[in-house]
């Protein structure tokens, strides 16, 4: 496993502000690794992505993404590396049709006409979104236009895809779809991309290789969905959302039920119901 | 002031008479019951904000009739009469925050009641009360509201809604983008105030468990029209029209649907309240035989 962003000891202040967004944070993410980071409003999670992608500059601590280190001098070849997407897919829209739109970030580095045609078509085919490329972006459901949010920083060729609460606007269907899409781009890319999802959303946290917790601006948990989930007590405190399954389990004990301790899903859950109330 | 609401025959065209027309709503015929909580559910591009636009008279309907209250709304109707109206009904759109104006916090949530004839000492009263509701602390009332948090700014603009006493609330997704505490609290903070003041609530939403939890009735809107109307226990029961219609249902009620594929059958479950209680009866070996 190599590490391909590494944060050292990161402190951050915005001006005005006595009490840090973030402090002290010193993590590890490696090449290829979907992180999940979740955390209640105001506890850092999106401080954390702007500074990922320079947007921001730490006040104390290094930062380095793919051996480059977060400064003003190597800011552009950071954000060639680190491509996000934010919540609201209105606000990102610039081209008159899909293709100009996924287009626009590579006219902004003058990249060959030739060149950007192929790397249009291909963004696009990647989110499905080819049968798109001629309509009005701001004529797409909420779903469409984050894919092709998507696909203008797929264009972009990067390392590291970073979606700061890119589901939150969504419908269900959209959630769902948009998830699912990460998991195809994932499967197609494999290393070649890092992944990078600030969510609420317990099924896109769950999806992802591990999950990081920020609590008033520190990292407070790191650790596989299945361990991070199984602790209702703590997501609890820390002003997280509990799996519906971990909540069922808690309302049986409450019943005097004796329920197991490891973490269950859905389906392992309703599996352990069935198989006990079977053999009654 | 009386407020139950009713579409009788409603029709609604983006742009009438032009090429550009495009149909919103057709055939729109629903009641919204007076002091209840109606949750309005249904697929983005259904028609549910369009309806809700109806309510505050922002779009007045190309066919049919709204009747809310003893005014009756067509297309007839000049948006002038339907002032007085608006003085009843309070309106929280998604992220409501971005309606924030005015220079200080209290200021802000003065402005409606003053819009519609307050006096000073009345709205400034009334924004007290309301900031007081949403948990807002007086340390906060000169502050501008730009400086707040995201949760606070939310809130403020609540307040601004709420202290104009609505008779009819009317929630757009009112908790999209709030972390889960924070979407309990303003949850809980609307049933209470349905509940004290006894008004009308009306909910937009996509979160099945808000319908479950919280509505007496629930709307659902598809393709611009209403397909169907009823307590939530009723329109959960169906669940091969839920599946054909692609609309989710509470997670309860999911988790018991997939407990039935394996043979266990629950009833009536639409809260994790009612399904631990029927679980634990189970696994204590109490054979339920209804």
């Amino acid at each position: 496993m190599t590490p391909i962003i590494s944060l050292s000891h990161v402190t951050y202040a915005y001006p005005n502000s006595d009490v840090p967004a973030l402090r002290d944070l010193s993590l590890t993410i490696n090449k290829g690794e979907w992180v999940a980071i979740i955390g209640h409003n105001g506890s850092g999670k999106s401080t954390f992505a702007k500074l990922l992608n320079y947007l921001l500059a730490p006040d104390e601590g290094e930062i380095t993404v793919n051996d480059v280190v977060a400064t003003e001098e190597n800011m552009w070849t950071i954000r060639d590396m680190v491509g996000m997407v934010f919540q609201n897919p209105d606000n990102q829209f610039v081209g008159a049709t899909v293709a100009d739109d996924v287009a626009f970030g590579m006219e902004n580095r003058g990249v060959p006409r030739d060149e950007m045609i192929t790397r249009v078509d291909a963004a696009l085919e990647e989110v499905q979104m080819m049968p798109f490329a001629d309509r009005e972006p701001a004529r797409l459901s909420g779903g469409q236009k984050q894919r092709v949010a998507i696909a203008s920083v797929l264009a972009l060729q990067p390392k590291i895809l970073i979606l700061d609460e890119a589901t939150a606007m969504l419908d269900p269907t959209g959630r769902r779809e948009m998830i699912a899409l990460v998991h195809e781009l994932k499967a197609h890319m494999g290393d070649d991309l890092t992944v990078i999802s600030i969510t609420h959303d317990i099924d896109e946290a769950a999806s992802a290789d591990r999950v990081m917790v920020i609590n008033d601006g520190e990292l407070v948990e790191t650790g596989l969905p299945a361990e991070v989930f199984a602790n209702a007590d703590q997501l609890r405190r820390f002003g997280l959302a509990v799996p519906f399954a971990e909540q069922l389990k808690e309302q049986l004990r409450l019943r005097g039920i004796e329920v197991p301790n490891e973490y269950l899903t859905t389906e392992g859950l309703v599996t352990w119901l069935w198989q006990s109330i079977s053999t009654k | 002031m009386v407020m139950a609401i009713n579409f009788d025959q409603v029709g609604f065209t983006y742009q009438p008479n032009t090429p550009f027309a495009t149909p919103g709503l057709h055939d729109v015929s629903f009641e919204i019951p007076e002091g209840k909580f109606t949750a309005v559910i249904g697929h983005t591009g259904s028609g549910k904000s369009t309806m809700v636009q109806h309510l505050d008279g922002l779009v007045l309907p190309t066919t049919g009739k709204v009747t809310m209250g003893n005014q009756v709304v067509t297309a007839e109707t000049k948006l002038k009469e339907l002032n007085e109206m608006r003085a009843h009904i309070g309106l929280v759109f998604q992220f409501p925050e971005a309606q924030l104006f005015e220079q200080t916090v209290l200021k802000d949530v003065m402005f409606g009641p003053k819009n519609f004839g307050a006096s000073e000492e009345d709205a400034q009263a009334a924004a007290e009360a309301a900031l007081k509701k949403v948990a807002i602390s007086p340390d906060l009332y000169e502050r501008s509201p730009f400086e707040l948090s995201g949760g606070q700014m939310r809130r403020v603009a609540i307040a601004g809604v709420i202290a104009m006493a609505p008779d009819l609330l009317i929630l757009d997704e009112p908790t999209a983008g709030l972390d889960p505490q924070g979407q309990r609290e303003l949850m809980t903070l609307f049933t209470d105030l349905q509940k004290e003041r006894q008004i009308t609530v009306v909910l937009i939403t996509h979160q099945m468990e808000y319908v479950a939890q919280y509505a007496d009735h629930v709307v659902v809107f598809e393709h611009g029209t209403v397909v169907k109307s009823g307590a939530p226990a009723t329109i959960f029961a169906d669940e091969e029209w839920l599946h054909e219609k692609q609309l989710d249902v509470p997670a309860a009620k999911q988790f018991a649907d997939a407990l039935a594929e394996k043979g266990i059958q629950l009833h009536n479950v639409l809260d994790i309240d009612q399904l631990a209680d029927q679980l634990a009866a189970r696994l204590n070996g109490e054979v339920d035989h209804v």
